[in-house]
């Protein structure tokens, strides 16, 4: 039971401490201290969980001062679940994590039910992509076949939608960002910069720890590439390789002509009424479930337009004389486009960029990917 | 105000310098502006205001006014804007063009007769009132594609090229583009550049001590697209990294404002035949274009 923090004065474990102080003034005395002692304890065992459950929960109510006076609040405020045991893990969203890690705990009596909701649960999430081979353009223009290359794809799943605010949340209110596992060496003294507005860890555009009032459903934006992958290793899944992302963007069938596979998921021709960019007309990012006509025949939605995807892959492109382009930092591809990519052609299946992945953009977010061997059982699901 | 209660513009009248030229005269004999423009505000019957964009050579003044036609062209929100003169177009369509193929479009040349102009007819609706709408604001607008190299030869020996002294005291809204990369990076070039461009501004059109420069302008700080913090908060990028030109607008401006603005989403670069590096846009996503022409267009009458 919650209880309100104004009722915390019921509390029987400080009932119990005023009990002792009161004996304490009688004999024999340490029977008071004991019973004083014992009320201490308890009250601190039992409430001091719910203490800080009733922090976090409390929170967006009541944000941290440096941002009390902008204030947008979490209005989408998914209840604290519990991480340290498996249905609060599943509320996380991490799935993947907890069916990958099942040989530490399917022997619960109820482990087979678990298990079986985990992967129904994770099965709603994500769109099979079957094997193929994608051609992946060598050079800006695309015009230059010399540099082209194919690269093999292994069945796999990947989002049906890229990462919400509303799911990021669970990894920022989670630790995410303490949790050294999840980060490579080289970046960690880099990953306390990674604040919102307010100076909380926590994406760019957000402020006290929480995403903007009404953006749950919205992409999550101004995370950089490590926050990306630190966030798929959270759940257990990975960001998919560009020749992946491509894969599930023009849905190659395996056989056809080398050199026939589609700009858009929907087809051959851009149409803005399928996908947000500039002409589009929407200025922002919307929700992630929005433009269903534009999804891939697996029904994974917006990879063109919205926002740009960040991949596993590093970014490597030439010229059309074959020069190799240089940039200031190692690079990763971004894939897509976005509500405010100006180039129609910029927001197809095939169009290759880079940013620096220490970028956190308002217009790059993610999506989550998972080899389909790493869990044989949803595959044959 | 109809051209024809104004007798003094004639086909031959330079509309940046105000020299009478000869008949058939392509380019004014005394700034080399094109007399097309004269030509077309008759034929509009308007006398048009001019807003020009300066700023040093490579801080992207034919990016930014490129990209700022090609969206207004697209008519986007309360801005309609028509182009006037198939001149006008040639910018916005060298521009795309070359984005669209990954390249910058190259430099401007110094030499005023090569400069690209546009003339524009811009209608902005205005917000509704109470119960009514109110009159749409409308205003022919000429902008100059001018040269950095010349304007810096300019602040070097003032009156060397006439059209920017005439341009500068002409215009009724500036844009001063700054190169945020530079300014980030501790170069102190940008600032002092924008500095000496609104000290001379402020030598041809300034007044007394206590009288500001009254002409709206805007700061913009260019290439913001690789630095969030200009975005986040334009004039507190400006008062920490380019803190002479903010202490001059606050000093000797009246009516000014900060902006940042970004055309490309990331740049990479090859290296020439002299190992000099060329700039390759990666993609394209225009970010705050339009808002400081929207600033500057709406302070000028």
């Amino acid at each position: 039971m919650a209880l309100h923090r104004k009722y915390r004065w019921f509390y029987w474990p400080a009932w119990l401490a005023g009990l002792g102080a009161i004996l304490a003034l009688s004999n024999p005395w340490w029977v008071a201290a004991a019973v004083a002692v014992v009320g201490l304890v308890v009250g601190k065992v039992l409430f001091s969980g719910r203490a800080t459950d009733h922090a976090r929960a409390a929170k967006p109510d009541a944000p941290a001062k440096a941002a009390s006076h902008t204030a947008p609040v979490v209005d989408e405020r998914p209840p604290a679940p519990d991480e340290r045991t498996i249905p609060g893990m599943l509320q996380q969203g991490r799935h993947a994590f907890v069916i990958r890690n099942r040989d530490k705990w399917i022997d619960h009596p109820d482990g087979e039910e678990l298990l079986a909701h985990a992967i129904s649960q994770l099965e709603a999430t994500l769109g099979f992509v079957p094997e193929s081979d994608v051609l992946i353009r060598g050079t800006l223009t695309g015009t230059s076949e010399a540099h082209d290359h194919h690269v093999p794809i292994e069945p796999f799943l990947i989002g049906a939608h890229t990462v919400t605010n509303a799911m990021y949340q669970h990894f920022v209110d989670g630790g995410g960002y303490e949790n050294l596992d999840l980060w490579p060496e080289d970046i960690l003294p880099l990953v306390l910069e990674f604040c919102d507005r307010s100076g909380e860890l926590g994406p760019h555009y957000w402020t006290g720890g929480r995403f903007p009032t009404g953006q749950g459903n919205r992409p999550v934006v101004g995370i950089c590439w490590y926050e990306a992958a630190a966030y798929a290793r959270w759940i257990g899944q990975r960001l998919p390789n560009e020749a992946e992302w491509q894969m599930a963007a023009n849905w190659r069938v395996a056989g056809s002509s080398k050199s026939y596979q589609r700009a858009y998921p929907w087809g051959e021709a851009m149409d803005h009424e399928r996908c947000n960019i500039w002409v589009s007309g929407r200025g922002e990012p919307v929700d992630v479930d929005e433009y269903p006509d534009g999804g891939a025949p697996n029904d994974v939605r917006q990879l063109i337009g919205n926002v740009w995807e960040w991949t596993d892959s590093d970014f490597e492109i030439r010229d059309q004389k074959g020069e190799q382009i240089l940039t200031d930092f190692p690079t990763k591809t971004i894939r897509g486009g976005a509500f405010d990519t100006f180039f129609e052609s910029q927001a197809s299946s095939e169009f290759r960029t880079g940013q620096n992945p220490l970028a956190r953009k308002h217009n790059i977010g993610f999506r989550c990917a998972l080899s389909a061997d790493a869990i044989p059982m949803l595959v044959s699901a | 105000m109809s051209v024809a209660t104004e007798p003094v513009i004639t086909e031959q009248t330079c509309l940046i310098c105000g020299l009478e030229n000869e008949p058939e005269s392509m380019v004014c004999a005394e700034c080399f502006a094109p007399m097309e423009l004269a030509v077309q505000a008759i034929r509009q019957q308007a006398v048009p205001n001019i807003i020009s964009v300066f700023g040093d050579s490579n801080v992207g003044k034919t990016v930014y006014l490129g990209m700022l036609l090609d969206i207004l062209s697209k008519h986007p929100e309360d801005l309609t804007a028509v182009a006037k003169g198939v001149y006008s177009i040639d910018l916005q369509a060298s521009l795309v063009m070359h984005l669209a193929m990954r390249k910058f479009p190259p430099k401007t040349p110094s030499e005023p007769d090569h400069w690209e102009w546009v003339y524009y007819q811009i209608t902005q609706e205005r917000a509704k009132g109470r119960g009514r709408k109110q009159p749409e604001k409308q205003c022919d607008l000429i902008m100059p594609d001018l040269a950095g190299e010349a304007l810096a030869a300019e602040l070097a020996e003032p009156r060397s090229f006439q059209v920017i002294v005439s341009l500068l005291g002409i215009s009724a809204g500036i844009m001063v583009l700054v190169d945020t990369l530079q300014a980030r990076s501790g170069n102190a070039y940008q600032d002092f550049f924008a500095l000496k461009l609104l000290s001379y501004l402020d030598d041809i059109v300034g007044g007394t001590r206590k009288q500001k420069i009254r002409k709206p302008i805007a700061i913009v700080l260019s290439k913001a697209d690789q630095c969030e913090e200009a975005f986040d908060d334009p004039e507190r990028f400006a008062k920490t990294n380019l803190n002479r030109l903010w202490n001059f607008c606050y000093t000797r401006l009246e009516n000014f404002q900060f902006f940042a603005t970004g055309v490309v989403g990331a740049q990479g670069y090859i290296l020439d035949e002299d190992e000099n590096r060329v700039a390759i846009p990666l993609y394209v996503e225009p970010r705050n274009v339009l808002e400081p022409f929207r600033w500057v267009f709406s302070r000028v009458s």
